[in-house]
């Protein structure tokens, strides 16, 4: 019973402060919003969502060229951005395209010749966009390229002729005969196969703003131990072990309610599936919490001031969230800091969303995840009551 | 100058405290650190490189008398050496084996070939599709191998096509005839991509050869800079407020030196210690991340509007307090969301001049970032100046308004 009291003073005495709605509801639900179209692109459904790719053709005349661009403008990945070369290079530059493409003068006819000469292209390949418009040009013109060996083994004294079979080749070519019928692996007829651009960015604020909440939780005992409301507790018939249950239940009721609402955002709002898996988001979800409680418990154990507290939160707000990928994907990452990545709650809490919300796999994926972040709760849970002993 | 006396004081006994010291350069230089390390797959040669892709193959191919199997040769193309720091590729012999090791994270791609991909191949009408199917989580990875498979089909395709319009323009033709066209079509295809591929690939780097590690790792380590820059300011403001409450404040005010000349002891105090720690914090970032902070001029007009906005903006969030117990708020609060407000872009790539670029502007660690970005990319001094002429102006206001407050409650 004195858990539950104290639990209860514990959640007046937070939901009194007003910031903790920022940081509850506010501040993560913008967040969300704003990292997932910052990553993804911003814009309603209808806007035209490809690459943006800038187009200088020194070549315009000839034949193969503008079948060159003709199929670019049909791709289903890039869109022709065209102006001078000076413009799209600074565009390029400010990040606005994706890459720019410059086609030489008569690269057309010597594409016809045994010396044929290069594009360009101007692209940042260490970005997902630059690489993925890179390589989508590099299709096309390799499939021009084939196209003009096709009509030069066929066609090899050049003229009409040749030009028919590169025109025939080249409509074969916009359906290839030998294709790829490409899919993603999701588990549930809810998950749709085009990934919704919210998949990353909703579960990582969520995360985030948990692991940022830690300083809430960790007042709550700081400010009892600086108040010596803490020290004639301990005077009481209640032990230290029902204060710290007593502490942690406040805690983990306060995180349940953060993810709770947020779940229901990003269900109703950003039309994201967690409740397609209503088991496995429920397993991850109170793990989680589980998780992040035991470590707001401990900071405020360990921390003797508010300076400490707010160090300690803060630290683990950063390098939790940026190792465990809630910022960055960790696929982007080396194999060794993903391995480094998983030794935080953070990277399973995240596995066990994405799992759920990109795969549509259910309980079969989340007990894994769910188990990682179970024993990260009792070892802070452990490490909290073992320092709180000598309180 | 007892101000400065008094400046000097507070400057002293803020580098003794090991949480002032841990903000100051521990967190900042941790984070960057560790994406640092993040980003360390990145070579010099600027490529970069992510984790092979675990890559599970079914070939269901069943050859044709004419070809063979040609879905073991897909299977070898796929399998080449030189192709291992992309892929590491396993076979299996089902589809719905492959798609489970998907399904379970064992691999980032299944492709399955089809039972009569060589059937398909040898029907000059015939088409056939090979099945990609990709892990939703990944991205880039699955990107990676469905390029290589593209570059490997399109040869069968050209081949296909090619053979196509022999027989349209010369009607039928016999197995030798064919055989004697592909490998002619083969020759050609082979001479041109001996030398240098069609396509040249240029990097949008400034003047400079810039390392992209580190053209990732600076602005981190700008913005890391700039949010507990605001941190300290803040952190050295707060000491006012607890002197108030320890009474040493008011034990200063009773002696000959002016409350005015006190007060701007503490105020300088805020600005020398955050002048200190971002100086020690660029030197740092240069010596251990090689990281290049851009021309003189415009680095130090950046760091001159960082001092004045993160210690006026320290000040009149102190001015604001009844006390430390209120600090929470400014830090917990006020100073984590206007941080992460202001570094948005440098989180997210996102460029500055959309919709979403200018949300940080509506913080004052927003423009110090701004200007310390424009630098670090070579900008002129003209484009810093408006910049830092605004972080002068949000500094008065900010520094005005605080010090009234402060004069208020201790007149």
């Amino acid at each position: 019973m004195s858990i539950l009291i104290l639990a209860q003073k514990n959640l007046t005495q937070m939901f009194r402060d007003r910031k903790v709605f920022l940081f509850l509801l506010i501040m993560p639900i913008a967040f969300t919003l704003m990292f997932g179209f910052a990553f993804s692109g911003s814009g309603s459904a209808s806007a035209d969502s490809r690459l943006p790719v800038g187009l200088v053709n020194n070549d315009g005349e000839s034949m193969l060229s503008s079948e060159l661009v003709q199929s670019l403008d049909s791709s289903t990945v890039i869109r022709l951005v065209s102006d001078d070369e000076a413009a799209l290079q600074d565009q390029l530059a400010k990040k606005e395209l994706s890459a720019v493409l410059v086609i030489p003068a008569g690269f057309g006819d010597a594409l016809e010749s045994e010396n044929p000469q290069t594009l360009t292209v101007w692209a940042d390949t260490s970005l997902s966009d630059g690489y993925s418009a890179k390589n989508e040009i590099d299709v096309y013109v390799s499939r021009l390229n084939n196209a003009a060996g096709t009509a030069k083994v066929l066609a090899p004294q050049g003229g009409t002729a040749f030009n028919e079979v590169l025109s025939d080749a080249l409509e074969a070519w916009q359906t290839p005969p030998v294709s790829i019928n490409a899919s993603t692996a999701v588990a549930s007829d809810q998950v749709e196969e085009s990934e919704n651009k919210f998949n990353h960015s909703s579960p990582g604020m969520m995360l985030q703003f948990a692991v940022a909440g830690l300083l809430t939780c960790a007042m709550v005992v700081v400010t009892e131990r600086k108040t010596r409301c803490l020290q004639r507790l301990l005077t009481t018939s209640t032990n230290r072990v029902q204060i710290l249950f007593g502490h942690y239940l406040a805690i983990f009721s306060m995180l349940l309610i953060q993810f709770f609402i947020l779940l229901i955002f990003g269900d109703l709002v950003l039309k994201l599936n967690y409740f397609s898996q209503p088991l496995a988001t429920l397993l991850i979800t109170i793990t989680s919490a589980l998780c992040i409680s035991a470590l707001g418990l401990l900071i405020g154990v360990l921390a003797k001031a508010e300076e400490q507290a707010i160090s300690f939160s803060l630290i683990c707000m950063f390098v939790l969230s940026g190792l465990g990928g809630a910022w960055v994907p960790l696929e982007y990452t080396g194999k060794t800091f993903q391995t480094i990545g998983h030794i935080t709650p953070i990277a399973w809490a995240m596995d066990g969303f994405k799992n759920i919300l990109s795969r549509g796999l259910g309980l079969e994926a989340a007990w894994l995840p769910a188990l990682a972040l179970l024993g990260y709760a009792v070892l802070f849970f452990a490490l909290a009551g073992w320092k709180f002993k000598s309180e | 100058m007892k101000s400065l006396t008094i400046a000097l004081k507070d400057l002293t006994r803020s580098f003794r405290s090991t949480f002032a010291l841990m903000f100051m350069f521990g967190i900042p230089l941790i984070v960057t650190g560790m994406f640092y390390l993040m980003f360390g797959n990145v070579k010099s040669d600027d490529s970069i490189s992510i984790a092979a892709t675990n890559v599970v193959l079914v070939n269901l191919d069943e050859g044709a008398p004419e070809t063979g199997k040609l879905g073991d040769t897909i299977a070898q193309s796929l399998q080449n050496e030189q192709l291992a720091s992309i892929m590491q590729v396993s076979s299996v012999d089902s589809e719905a084996e492959a798609r489970q090791m998907v399904n379970n994270a064992e691999a980032g791609v299944a492709i399955i070939i089809p039972a009569d991909f060589s059937q398909s191949f040898i029907d000059p009408q015939g088409e056939v599709e090979v099945g990609f199917i990709s892990d939703p989580t990944l991205t880039l990875g699955p990107q990676i191998v469905k390029s290589v498979l593209h570059e490997i089909l399109d040869i069968y395709s050209g081949v296909k096509i090619t053979v196509a319009e022999a027989i349209k323009q010369n009607g039928s033709m016999d197995a030798q005839q064919i055989s004697g066209l592909i490998q002619q079509y083969m020759a050609g295809m082979q001479f041109e991509s001996a030398g240098q591929g069609l396509v040249e690939l240029r990097s949008p780097s400034s003047e400079s050869e810039e390392n992209l590690l580190q053209s990732m790792v600076a602005p981190i380590m700008a913005g890391m800079m700039i949010f507990f820059a605001f941190f300290t300011g803040a952190n050295t403001a707060n000491s006012i407020l607890h002197e108030d409450e320890e009474g040493t404040l008011q034990r200063l005010f009773t002696t000959p030196t002016s409350q005015i000349e006190i007060l701007r002891g503490k105020v300088i105090s805020v600005g020398l210690t955050v002048l200190v720690q971002v100086v020690i914090l660029i030197i740092a970032a240069r010596l251990l991340f090689g990281i290049a902070w851009g021309p003189l001029a415009g680095l130090i007009l950046s760091i001159i509007g960082l001092v004045l906005t993160a210690s006026s903006f320290g000040i009149l969030a102190c001015s604001l307090l009844k006390n430390t117990r209120q600090s929470g708020v400014i830090f917990g609060g006020l100073l984590t969301v206007t941080g992460m407000l202001g570094m948005i872009n440098i989180f997210t790539g996102n460029p500055q001049s959309s919709p979403l670029g200018i949300v940080p502007l509506f913080t004052p660690q927003g423009w110090v970032a701004r200007a310390l970005l424009f630098n670090m990319d070579g900008a002129v001094i003209g484009k810093i100046l408006p910049l830092f002429l605004a972080m002068l102006a949000i500094s008065a206001v900010f520094f005005l308004l605080g010090v009234w407050r402060f004069q208020k409650r201790f007149a």
